[in-house]
């Protein structure tokens, strides 16, 4: 199963639910891979304490142009969707910023005066924390776009992780948009996580829409801070048929281990009891 | 002049809105001020201010693909083309995933059929509202919907006017979460950058991040500190690195349960019960005119 930990809103808890479930499956002996997509504030490794085996930059192939070969005739730019290449007095000039890296161009170039190069903008790393194989992308400082980092890590780890008995769970950025989109793409369920708050029950119709609506992919909902809100989350998902597989009340026990980048399961062990049946949930709802 | 600030954060759910909100209601008593919620994502920086909507303007997403299966003879070469994974093949039916899709049009160009087209769909929009506070610029971006570093650009183009048109000489937004691109949507051409962190190990990881994008993109920065007795360890942490950085901390805000308590009834943290926590948002507010007010060097610089 690839199970994505979403939120919508940011700071809810995903990465401590995400952790904590892989913490659970690896536990009772089943091979867990834990990919953290949230590529811009990538963070799970602070829990995980992974040890780094593997790495590669990863970015977007930019196009070259060989002014020999040029003939200055403007079909690359013409067919640039992004206005990332211009020809100037006969000469080519590329922005890098705003090349997606598409091909086009070279594709096109009459003359076949385009080659590519790859232009970094990230990195991935994989390794191993206990039984938890790990990987996960980081933007590089300084970039935009975190789409491309996304695609690259799930294209070098996730191929056959979702087989039976496999557990894959991919700890999303926040939002609702591209990067999202980029990591739930090809889950087979969506866990979400929110908080009984208004900007919680706002934040999860968008996730909804997104996960659920747009996507058409399985959505449960886990609740965190269930005693620090009001009942209007659980409300909604009443209203739409979303179950609440999980509500996880707000304990400073938690807070501070969770400060410390100390996994919860391991400060409050019924948290770690709570996590093993609702893998049990999931797998069920998998199954049937 | 007209000074802007973006607050931002790096990691989400730290405190980010809570404290733009405040400022707001502690800069408009003083001050005519705009405000934007650039967090297109999960927009609610309204929930906290009483909005009464104005003026509701649509936005259409990018160009996204569709394939014409009157005219596609299935040859393949579009899927062989798009580098985004974005036209999946079942029993030989080639479609675009208008998610996937990125609308570079490679697959409009490879295609021998000319079976391709480029459409656009609506993406969500955009929103200007009155509320006690000030103008609030915002936007609701439809869940999927692509480019919200666009739609953020858009949100501040309109803030920026009606703060030229009112005389409004301050123009305070929510950021997005993340270092991406709505976030350097959001706070290209900023006078400041106030980041809130909190005193746990991601947070710290995410603050030198969203730390080192500003600085990548010229924006001067201070920090605030929530929740800074949950972990005064780690809240010394934050305190080094702002020396380090030569950093101002404008504040820190204790840790208390009223905060959630105020926040659920809708209001800005300006009104929770705890005191502390109301004496720690006016000094956030003070270091903020300081710095504004400073008219030779208007922000403090970087160390
Ligand atoms: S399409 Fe090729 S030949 Fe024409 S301007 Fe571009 S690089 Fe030069
Ligand atoms: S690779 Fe695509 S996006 Fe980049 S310059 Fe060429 S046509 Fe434009
Ligand atoms: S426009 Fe580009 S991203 Fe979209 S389907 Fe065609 S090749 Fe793929
Ligand atoms: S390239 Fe054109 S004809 Fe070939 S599969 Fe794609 S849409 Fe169909």
């Amino acid at each position: 199963m690839i199970l994505a930990v979403a939120s919508g809103k940011g700071g809810t808890g995903k990465t401590t639910v995400a952790i904590g479930l892989a913490r659970a499956a690896a536990a009772e002996g089943r091979t867990v891979l834990f990919l953290d997509c949230d590529v811009e504030a990538p963070n799970a490794a602070l829990f995980l304490h992974p040890e780094w085996e593997e790495e590669r930059r990863v970015g977007v192939l930019l196009p070259e142009v060989d002014p020999e070969k040029c003939t200055g005739c403007g079909r690359c730019a013409e067919v640039c969707a992004y206005s990332a290449l211009a020809v100037v007095n006969g000469k080519v000039l590329l922005f890098d910023d705003l090349c997606h890296g598409c091909g086009s161009c070279m594709r096109q170039c009459p003359e076949k005066a385009i080659t590519e190069r790859l232009h970094t903008t990230g990195s991935l790393h994989a390794g191993r924390a206990g039984a938890i194989l790990f990987a996960r992308g980081v933007l590089d400082v300084g970039r935009a776009m975190a789409p491309p980092v996304i695609r690259e890590l799930k294209r070098w780890k996730l191929g056959g992780a979702g087989g039976p008995g496999r557990l894959a769970v991919l700890d999303a950025p926040p939002g609702a948009s591209c990067p999202v989109v980029e990591t739930l793409r090809g889950a087979d369920r969506v866990l979400l996580v929110t908080e009984p708050t208004p900007f919680g029950l706002h934040d999860l119709e968008q996730a909804i829409g997104l996960a659920r609506d747009a996507l058409g992919l399985p959505v449960d909902v886990v609740l965190n801070r269930a005693d620090e809100g009001d009942d209007a989350v659980e409300r909604f998902c009443e209203k739409e048929g979303i179950p609440v597989v999980l509500r996880i009340p707000f304990d400073r026990k938690i807070a501070e281990a969770y400060s410390e980048g100390i996994a919860p399961d391991h400060a409050v062990p019924e948290v770690g009891r709570a996590f093993r049946d609702l893998l049990l949930v999931l797998a069920g709802r998998e199954g049937g | 002049m007209m000074k802007q600030l973006v607050v931002l954060s790096g990691k989400g759910g730290t405190g980010k809105t809570s404290v733009a909100a405040a400022l707001a209601v502690l800069a408009s008593r003083e001050r005519k001020i705009v405000l934007a919620d650039a967090d297109v994502d999960a927009a609610n920086l309204a929930i906290l201010l009483d909005p009464i909507e104005e003026e509701r303007v649509d936005f259409v997403s990018p160009e996204t693909a569709a394939i014409d299966p009157e005219r596609c003879v299935a040859c393949g070469l579009c899927a062989e083309a798009c580098r985004f994974d974005a036209i999946p093949v079942e029993d030989s039916v080639y479609r675009v995933d208008p998610l996937g899709c990125e609308g570079c049009r490679a697959c409009l160009w490879v295609c021998p059929e000319d079976a391709i087209r480029m459409e656009r769909e609506p993406a969500g929009f955009r929103l200007r509202s009155r509320t006690p506070y000030g103008l609030l610029h915002h936007a609701h971006l439809f869940p999927g919907a692509e480019n919200s570093g666009k739609l953020v650009s858009e949100v501040r183009r309109e803030a920026r006017r009606s703060a030229l048109d009112g005389g409004a000489d301050f123009i305070l937004i929510d950021g997005p979460p993340g270092i991406g691109c709505p976030v350097i949507a959001a706070s290209t051409g900023v006078d400041l950058a106030l980041l809130v962190a909190e005193p746990t190990v991601s947070a710290i990881h995410d603050l030198a991040r969203v730390r080192g994008a500003a600085e990548h993109f010229d924006v001067p920065c201070a920090i605030v500190v929530n929740k800074w007795d949950l972990n005064p360890g780690k809240t010394a942490e934050i305190e080094r690195f702002a020396a380090r950085d030569g950093l101002e901390i404008w504040g820190r805000i204790p840790y208390d349960r009223e905060v959630p308590r105020t926040l659920v009834m809708r209001r800005p943290i300006t009104e929770c019960p705890a005191e502390g926590v109301r004496k720690a948002i006016a000094e956030i507010w003070e270091a903020a005119r300081r710095a504004m007010d400073d008219a030779g060097d208007p922000f403090p610089t970087r160390g």
